[in-house]
């Protein structure tokens, strides 16, 4: 039997509200304590000049914004979390496209496939961080040997200044890429086969033929979902940052929820900590608004 | 997606796939490999994978003389297990009474999920950070689990699944004189194991791999959970100690690599559902 | 077994009325039906008698006891739904019996494990599983018991459905369309079957349906329902030969009855109280035979009259001597006495 009854409507059977009341309240305090109220507070702390253990709180409203957006630290790192972000997105999003339509079109071993290039993703990434360095070690990483055998001289990955923020964007795509590729097979397995027959009676018949008329756009609301997710995940980059640079050479790696670390943690300057992070969750609160769009799309298409 | 096309064409599919995986798992390789090896071999600019002088007891034990590798990877266990059990605990009767129950503020309360949703984890940690401070309770497994208690994905996930067991059985348990809660223990739990795993799955990997918080609650080396032990790890072999190094991280990968190879299916379900939130 | 009556319930959803002052007595061991088109309220007021939904005003009495404030289930009512709601990761024994189990044990000798090691725990088990041994025989799904839902078909699982209503001796069972998701011959045996153990038990049934058929083959009276109001309730041969109104005259009766405007409101004649004469016959409705149907055991001869949007049906005995051809200019003539007069409003008119 259909329920006609509105959503709300609260239930007669009064046993029903009561229990459905206890059911939810753990979860209601949990939200309030540790998810609702931290983030208000963190609002709230950005507007003024506490610092974690200081006797004094005062409200210096957009004081910490002031100071933020024009100190040129703050501005290298927002741009180089941006630069961060325009390597790995499209490298991770481009790459996991071409991997999941060859996996994809495979007669075996796709799920070999599959789970051979999803490992990095659930790889502990600090870990395989500490593997990378030794990878990218100048004189006795494996990078650089075999770039040696073919006669290429390596250099330093991580210490040079015009390099580190690529190399560091090269390991995110590395670990990345895996996770599109998942996403974009689950959207490759929703095109229905019978468009590409279709498409082959009208005439396009060849590999290119069907990417470009079949494939491709049916894809379109997974790829911006995918690149979306890709921008949010590659705007939170922090752990190679932590383990690999420290922010250096002289700021070339500085990103920004390293900055906010650094600030909030190290320094204990918690009211201007929590601005950074407000500038942070501003931008990953919009990328996530659009990812909800893209996601709606997604589901509603076909 | 149609399966066609030249013997050519699949060749060299398999050969592009086949080049690409050995660039992708080239660290895993060669993480393992470096393990095995004494130190003159891995200077030596000679490239090979299997040691010619086997050193993989001497850097297995250093590994784990140096730092408390087995300490890590336990807490790693504690942790991550005990921020599902109370997910579990919170999630499962509120994403019931949501699917199921009719009653005041359901609507309000599902719209906060899923703002809850929307805030990336890092946003909340200063003010985390400062509860625990105040509440004395920084550097403890209490730092590490409780601010995860609340997983609004979770409640999301459980929902979802619940929306689709039919109301009739619902009414059926009724009717045989359950109870609500006994509904939701009797019924709905039991039905509900492979939504609980897919969730499991993604709970797990997600808060094993934290490095954020443990690194700004954590002090104290016992109680890392794996990422910041291996950090800790990692500065202890300051230097060119490369053997024992590599031996730590594959003892402190191989668990999740295991698990995801045990349970890919549920892992990539759950990572679909959620387009892995970060 | 018990009488269930209900007087002027009322129930609205928000603004929808569903449910219009409806008042009906239910005798000890009679077997009801609610017969009406989907959303005409049926299924909500066999819910409000089994205490799923509340109404807004009247009165439910089951045996002696007004139970409108009573929960579900302190009603000693059994209901088997539409999708059987059998509990999928329980056995077809562990599903039978959980009413059973429910009541007699108490939550803690219900604890898997350490329940068993309680007084008493093992005596009620026992007198479960006999129970759910005496009804599985009932209903002959004794080979069955050890499985799951997902391992039987519909009609098993319709049994089991029914053996969790049976094995609680309710004072009266309730059916929500148990049979609409049975194909067409195993529903026309199942009807058999029910009826036959409603007999046997001597139960109160009320059963909720939208085909007429199965109303009228199973009930010993049938309430047709139509927007939220009962039209009339009689037993079958009366609903057919003697309805109230316009409404329950053409909802009851395959093929629909045959309904002519008039000056004053309609005439209904059903399709076998229809002769087909010339066309120019004396009191013949004259029209042309769009259409022959050979049942078989009879034809259904479809008549197109100008001015009439649906055509009129007659039906004949396939050994009649007429052999009507599709085309042919034809009459139809009601045979005497069979015409059912109505006013505008639909009301009958009795002369």
């Amino acid at each position: 039997m259909t329920d006609i009854r509105p959503a709300d409507n609260p239930s007669e059977n009064p046993g029903e509200r009561r229990a459905a009341y206890a059911l939810i309240s753990p979860a209601w305090v949990a939200f309030v304590v540790l998810l609702a109220g931290p983030s208000l507070a963190v609002v709230v702390l950005s507007l003024t000049d506490w610092q974690l253990g200081a006797p004094t709180m005062n409200f210096i409203g957009l004081g910490n914004y002031e100071q933020l957006f024009t100190d040129r630290v703050f501005w290298k790192s927002f741009t180089n979390t941006f630069v961060y972000c325009l390597v790995v997105v499209p490298g991770s999003v481009f790459l996991g496209l071409g991997l999941a339509l060859l996996i994809e079109g495979a007669t075996f071993g796709r799920a070999f496939y599959r789970a051979s290039y999803f490992l990095p993703v659930t790889s502990t990434l600090i870990a395989m961080a500490v593997v990378w360095e030794f990878l990218l070690h100048p004189s006795v990483g494996l990078i650089n040997i075999v770039l040696e055998q073919v006669g290429i001289q390596g250099g330093d990955w991580l210490k040079n200044p015009n390099r580190a923020l690529f190399t560091l964007a090269g390991i995110g795509i590395w670990q990345s890429a895996g996770l599109n590729m998942v996403l974009f097979m689950a959207g490759l397995k929703a095109i229905p086969p019978d468009l590409y027959e279709a498409a082959e009676i009208d005439g396009a018949s060849s590999v290119w033929e069907r990417f470009r008329c079949v494939t491709w756009p049916m894809l379109g609301p997974a790829t911006l979902f995918v690149t979306v997710v890709s921008g949010i995940r590659s705007f939170q980059v922090f752990d190679t940052v932590e383990v690999l640079t420290k922010g250096g050479p002289n700021k070339a790696t500085e990103v920004l929820l390293y900055t906010m670390y650094t600030e909030a943690f190290n320094f204990f300057r918690t009211g201007y900590g929590a601005a950074i992070t407000v500038v942070f969750l501003v931008v990953v609160l919009a990328l996530t608004l659009l990812q909800v769009k893209a996601g709606e799309k997604r589901t509603h298409y076909g | 997606m149609t399966r066609r096309g030249s013997l050519l064409g699949h060749i060299l599919r398999h050969a592009v796939l086949l080049a690409g995986l050995v660039i992708m798992l080239a660290p895993f390789v060669w993480m393992i490999s470096t393990s095995l090896k004494p130190p003159n071999e891995i200077f030596s600019t000679k490239l090979s994978l299997l040691p010619t002088h086997w050193a993989a007891a001497e850097n297995y034990t250093k590994a784990f003389t140096k730092v408390p590798l087995l300490r890590y990877l336990l807490n790693g266990v504690i942790v991550t297990g005990g921020i599902f059990f109370l997910q579990l605990l919170v999630s499962l009767p509120c994403a019931y009474a949501l699917a199921k129950l009719r009653f005041r503020g359901r609507d309000i309360l599902f719209t906060m999920v899923l703002i809850g949703l929307m805030i990336p984890a890092q946003a909340p940690a200063i003010p985390r950070y400062v509860m625990l401070y105040e509440l004395g309770l920084l550097d403890s497994y209490a730092a590490l689990i409780l601010p995860f208690v609340f997983s609004a994905f979770g409640i999301f996930l459980m929902r979802q699944f619940f929306k689709t067991v039919p109301d009739d059985l619902m009414h059926a348990a009724r009717l045989d004189g359950l109870g609500e809660f006994e509904i939701l223990w009797r019924i709905m739990l039991p039905l509900a194991m492979p939504a609980m795993l897919a969730f499991g799955v993604i709970s797990i990997v997600t808060h094993w791999n934290d490095f954020f918080w443990p690194l700004i609650v954590i002090q104290t080396g016992d109680l890392a959970t794996p990422p910041l032990g291996t950090l800790f790890f990692r500065n202890e072999e300051a230097g060119s100690d490369f053997g024992p190094l590599m031996a730590g991280t594959v003892v402190i990968t191989a668990p999740l690599v295991l698990l995801f190879l045990a349970a890919q299916r549920r892992f990539i379900e759950g990572v679909t559902l959620s387009g892995m939130k970060g | 077994m018990a009488a269930i009556s209900f007087e002027n319930v009322r129930k609205s959803f928000g603004a929808v009325e569903v449910l219009k002052d409806v008042s009906l007595k239910i005798a000890d061991g009679e077997f009801l039906t609610l017969l009406g088109p989907s959303g005409c309220g049926k299924s909500t007021l066999l819910r409000i008698v089994a205490g799923l939904e509340r109404n807004d005003s009247g009165s439910i009495t089951i045996g002696s006891r007004r139970v409108d404030a009573l929960p579900a289930r302190d009603r000693d009512i059994a209901m088997v739904f539409q999708s059987y709601a059998l509990y999928p990761h329980m056995t077809v024994a562990e599903n039978i019996g959980l009413p059973l189990t429910m009541r007699r044990m108490n939550a803690w000798q219900r604890l898997p494990g350490l329940g068993a090691f309680l007084p008493g725990t093992r005596a009620a088990r026992k007198s479960v599983a006999q129970d759910v041994a005496e009804a599985a025989q009932a209903l002959d799904i004794g080979p069955l018991l050890e499985r799951k839902p997902s391992q039987l078909s519909g009609g098993q699982k319709q049994r089991v459905a029914l053996g969790r209503a049976m094995v609680r001796h309710p004072a009266a069972f309730l059916l929500d369309e148990p049979l609409s998701n049975l194909d067409a011959k195993l529903r026309v045996q199942m009807r058999a079957e029910l009826t036959e153990l409603q007999r046997r038990l001597g139960a109160t049934m009320i059963y909720v349906t939208h085909d007429q058929s199965e109303a009228m083959t199973m009930s010993d009276r049938v309430a047709v329902m139509l927007a939220g109001s009962l039209q009339q309730v009689a037993p079958p041969r009366q609903l057919y030969d003697d309805p109230e109104t316009l409404a329950v005259a053409e909802f009851v009766g395959s093929p629909k009855i045959n309904v002519i405007p008039v000056e004053g409101g309609f005439h209904a004649v059903r399709p076998e109280a229809m002769e087909v004469v010339a066309p120019d016959a004396a009191g013949a409705i004259a029209g042309r035979i769009r259409l022959v149907e050979h049942l078989g055991s009879e034809s259904l001869v479809h008549v197109e009259v100008p001015g009439m949007d649906l055509p009129l049906i007659a039906r004949l005995e396939a050994m009649s001597a007429r052999d009507p051809k599709r085309g042919e200019a034809a009459g139809l003539r009601p045979l005497p006495g069979r015409v059912l007069k109505f006013d505008t409003t639909g009301r009958r008119i009795r002369d």
